[in-house]
Protein backbone atom coordinates (compact mmCIF):
# COMPACT_ATOMS: atom_id res chain seq x y z
CA UNK A 1 0.00 0.00 0.00
CA UNK A 2 1.64 2.94 -1.05
CA UNK A 3 1.58 6.13 1.61
CA UNK A 4 3.20 9.16 2.25
CA UNK A 5 6.00 9.57 5.07
CA UNK A 6 3.31 11.31 7.42
CA UNK A 7 0.87 8.10 7.01
CA UNK A 8 3.28 5.98 7.84
CA UNK A 9 4.03 7.76 11.01
CA UNK A 10 0.63 7.64 12.12
CA UNK A 11 -0.29 4.10 11.51
CA UNK A 12 3.60 2.54 12.30
CA UNK A 13 4.69 5.15 15.23
CA UNK A 14 8.25 4.50 16.37
CA UNK A 15 9.15 1.66 14.06
CA UNK A 16 11.39 0.05 11.01
CA UNK A 17 9.67 -0.57 8.56
CA UNK A 18 10.56 -1.54 4.64
CA UNK A 19 10.05 0.57 1.85
CA UNK A 20 9.76 -0.47 -2.04
CA UNK A 21 8.72 1.53 -4.59
CA UNK A 22 10.15 4.75 -2.96
CA UNK A 23 9.32 7.76 -4.45
CA UNK A 24 11.72 11.06 -3.66
CA UNK A 25 10.73 14.60 -2.98
CA UNK A 26 12.71 17.07 -5.15
CA UNK A 27 15.45 17.09 -3.59
CA UNK A 28 16.19 12.98 -4.45
CA UNK A 29 16.86 12.24 -0.55
CA UNK A 30 13.81 12.79 1.28
CA UNK A 31 10.95 10.24 0.98
CA UNK A 32 7.75 11.44 -0.80
CA UNK A 33 5.55 8.29 -1.16
CA UNK A 34 6.31 4.66 -0.94
CA UNK A 35 4.83 1.49 -0.52
CA UNK A 36 5.10 -0.53 2.81
CA UNK A 37 5.90 -3.89 2.65
CA UNK A 38 7.62 -5.05 5.52
CA UNK A 39 6.39 -4.04 9.06
CA UNK A 40 7.62 -7.33 10.76
CA UNK A 41 11.60 -7.16 10.49
CA UNK A 42 14.27 -5.59 12.87
CA UNK A 43 16.53 -2.35 11.50
CA UNK A 44 19.27 -5.22 10.47
CA UNK A 45 17.06 -7.14 8.86
CA UNK A 46 16.16 -4.80 6.11
CA UNK A 47 19.12 -3.06 6.19
CA UNK A 48 20.92 -6.95 5.30
CA UNK A 49 18.34 -7.19 2.62
CA UNK A 50 19.21 -3.60 1.07
CA UNK A 51 22.50 -5.09 0.70
CA UNK A 52 21.31 -8.41 -0.99
CA UNK A 53 19.69 -5.38 -3.73
CA UNK A 54 16.21 -5.93 -2.90
CA UNK A 55 14.12 -3.32 -3.40
CA UNK A 56 13.90 -2.43 0.21
CA UNK A 57 14.70 0.63 2.29
CA UNK A 58 14.82 0.44 5.77
CA UNK A 59 13.12 3.43 6.85
CA UNK A 60 11.70 4.93 10.95
CA UNK A 61 8.82 6.08 10.42
CA UNK A 62 8.86 8.79 14.20
CA UNK A 63 12.47 9.72 14.46
CA UNK A 64 11.66 12.84 17.13
CA UNK A 65 10.03 10.40 19.34
CA UNK A 66 12.57 8.00 20.79
CA UNK A 67 15.84 7.80 22.04
CA UNK A 68 15.56 11.04 24.20
CA UNK A 69 18.54 12.40 25.36
CA UNK A 70 17.88 15.29 26.90
CA UNK A 71 14.03 14.84 26.86
CA UNK A 72 12.55 15.91 30.50
CA UNK A 73 9.38 14.89 32.05
CA UNK A 74 7.21 16.44 34.64
CA UNK B 1 37.22 20.12 -0.17
CA UNK B 2 33.19 20.68 0.58
CA UNK B 3 30.88 18.09 1.23
CA UNK B 4 27.49 18.36 1.28
CA UNK B 5 24.96 15.60 2.47
CA UNK B 6 21.16 15.21 2.92
CA UNK B 7 19.70 15.56 5.88
CA UNK B 8 16.12 13.76 6.35
CA UNK B 9 13.56 16.43 6.47
CA UNK B 10 11.38 15.23 9.50
CA UNK B 11 13.99 14.27 12.08
CA UNK B 12 14.69 18.01 14.14
CA UNK B 13 18.34 16.38 14.99
CA UNK B 14 20.82 15.98 12.21
CA UNK B 15 20.22 12.65 10.86
CA UNK B 16 22.47 12.41 7.67
CA UNK B 17 21.34 10.21 4.87
CA UNK B 18 24.18 7.64 3.60
CA UNK B 19 22.53 5.45 0.68
CA UNK B 20 26.20 5.41 -0.59
CA UNK B 21 26.46 2.53 2.00
CA UNK B 22 23.55 0.46 1.25
CA UNK B 23 19.88 2.51 0.46
CA UNK B 24 18.23 3.87 3.60
CA UNK B 25 21.61 4.12 5.64
CA UNK B 26 21.59 6.86 7.89
CA UNK B 27 23.77 8.18 10.84
CA UNK B 28 22.69 10.85 13.23
CA UNK B 29 25.55 12.83 14.10
CA UNK B 30 25.91 13.41 17.79
CA UNK B 31 28.33 16.73 18.55
CA UNK B 32 27.90 15.19 22.25
CA UNK B 33 30.02 12.03 21.51
CA UNK B 34 33.93 11.29 21.45
CA UNK B 35 33.72 8.40 19.40
CA UNK B 36 31.21 7.36 16.94
CA UNK B 37 28.89 3.87 16.81
CA UNK B 38 26.94 1.67 14.96
CA UNK B 39 23.51 1.13 16.47
CA UNK B 40 22.34 -2.13 14.62
CA UNK B 41 23.11 -5.77 15.27
CA UNK B 42 26.77 -7.32 15.34
CA UNK B 43 25.62 -9.44 11.98
CA UNK B 44 24.85 -6.36 10.07
CA UNK B 45 27.91 -4.63 10.95
CA UNK B 46 30.19 -7.21 9.66
CA UNK B 47 28.24 -7.34 6.21
CA UNK B 48 29.78 -3.99 5.50
CA UNK B 49 33.63 -3.93 3.80
CA UNK B 50 36.78 -3.66 6.14
CA UNK B 51 35.28 -4.47 9.63
CA UNK B 52 37.15 -5.64 12.22
CA UNK B 53 36.60 -6.54 15.85
CA UNK B 54 39.38 -5.12 17.76
CA UNK B 55 37.87 -5.57 21.79
CA UNK B 56 34.16 -7.07 23.06
CA UNK B 57 33.04 -5.38 26.32
CA UNK B 58 34.40 -2.22 26.30
CA UNK B 59 32.63 0.21 28.43
CA UNK B 60 30.55 3.77 27.01
CA UNK B 61 28.84 5.84 29.16
CA UNK B 62 26.08 8.75 28.30
CA UNK B 63 22.87 10.52 29.77
CA UNK B 64 21.40 6.63 30.30
CA UNK B 65 24.23 5.88 32.41
CA UNK B 66 26.82 3.03 31.20
CA UNK B 67 26.76 0.28 29.64
CA UNK B 68 29.18 -2.25 26.74
CA UNK B 69 30.06 -2.35 23.42
CA UNK B 70 32.07 -4.04 21.17
CA UNK B 71 35.00 -2.05 19.73
CA UNK B 72 35.49 -2.02 15.83
CA UNK B 73 37.62 -0.80 13.12
CA UNK B 74 36.43 0.17 9.50
CA UNK B 75 37.24 2.12 6.60
CA UNK B 76 34.06 4.43 6.70
CA UNK B 77 33.53 5.81 3.18
CA UNK B 78 31.20 9.25 4.19
CA UNK B 79 30.63 11.03 0.50
CA UNK B 80 34.11 10.99 -1.40
CA UNK B 81 35.72 10.91 1.84
CA UNK B 82 37.07 7.71 3.62
CA UNK B 83 38.54 7.96 6.99
CA UNK B 84 40.49 4.61 7.11
CA UNK B 85 40.29 2.50 10.71
CA UNK B 86 37.98 4.32 12.39
CA UNK B 87 37.28 3.13 15.60
CA UNK B 88 33.64 2.77 15.76
CA UNK B 89 31.49 0.79 18.95
CA UNK B 90 28.91 -1.56 17.85
CA UNK B 91 26.20 -1.66 20.61
CA UNK B 92 22.58 -2.33 19.10
CA UNK B 93 19.40 0.25 19.94
CA UNK B 94 16.87 -0.25 17.09
CA UNK B 95 15.38 3.15 19.29
CA UNK B 96 17.71 4.66 17.68
CA UNK B 97 16.65 6.33 14.23
CA UNK B 98 19.97 6.36 12.69
CA UNK B 99 22.30 2.62 11.73
CA UNK B 100 25.91 5.23 13.16
CA UNK B 101 25.90 7.83 15.49
CA UNK B 102 28.39 9.92 13.94
CA UNK B 103 30.98 12.01 16.96
CA UNK B 104 31.88 15.51 16.90
CA UNK B 105 35.25 14.13 17.35
CA UNK B 106 35.39 12.96 13.33
CA UNK B 107 35.21 16.54 11.95
CA UNK B 108 38.21 17.85 14.23
CA UNK B 109 39.82 20.76 12.25
CA UNK B 110 37.16 21.14 10.00
CA UNK B 111 33.88 23.41 9.70
CA UNK B 112 30.42 21.55 9.29
CA UNK B 113 27.17 23.25 9.13
CA UNK B 114 23.98 21.96 10.00
CA UNK B 115 21.45 24.01 7.60
CA UNK B 116 18.12 23.31 8.65
CA UNK B 117 16.60 25.34 5.85
CA UNK B 118 18.03 23.14 3.12
CA UNK B 119 17.91 20.26 4.92
CA UNK B 120 21.83 19.84 4.08
CA UNK B 121 24.77 19.10 6.16
CA UNK B 122 28.15 20.75 4.93
CA UNK B 123 31.78 19.44 5.30
CA UNK B 124 34.76 21.66 4.69
CA UNK B 125 37.59 19.91 5.38
CA UNK B 126 39.97 22.98 4.70
CA UNK B 127 42.18 20.88 2.51
CA UNK B 128 42.18 18.81 -0.47
CA UNK B 129 42.58 15.08 1.23
CA UNK B 130 40.32 12.68 0.47
CA UNK B 131 41.58 10.53 2.92
CA UNK B 132 40.66 11.50 6.47
CA UNK B 133 42.14 10.35 9.94
CA UNK B 134 40.29 10.45 12.98
CA UNK B 135 41.96 11.56 16.07
CA UNK B 136 41.33 10.96 19.42
CA UNK B 137 43.69 12.50 22.21
CA UNK B 138 42.83 14.13 25.39
CA UNK B 139 44.74 17.26 26.71
CA UNK B 140 47.28 16.01 27.35
CA UNK B 141 47.69 14.68 24.28
CA UNK B 142 46.73 10.95 24.62
CA UNK B 143 45.07 8.73 23.02
CA UNK B 144 41.99 8.16 24.86
CA UNK B 145 40.12 5.02 23.11
CA UNK B 146 40.80 1.59 24.08
CA UNK B 147 40.84 2.41 28.12
CA UNK B 148 40.20 -1.30 29.09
Amino acid sequence: MRMTTAEMAKKYPKKWIGLSNVEFEEDGANIKTAEVTYTDKTASELAEMAMDGKDVRPYFTTPNEVFDMGGITW
Amino acid sequence: MIETFKLQKKSTRPLILMDQIFPGCSALLDTGARISMWTKSEQMLLRLPSVRLLKEGIGFSGFGGRTDGNLYEMDLPFGSLIYPKVRIIQHQDDRIPGFFLLSASMFEGMVYTVDREQNRFLLDTRNNQVCLLQREVNQDGELIILTQ
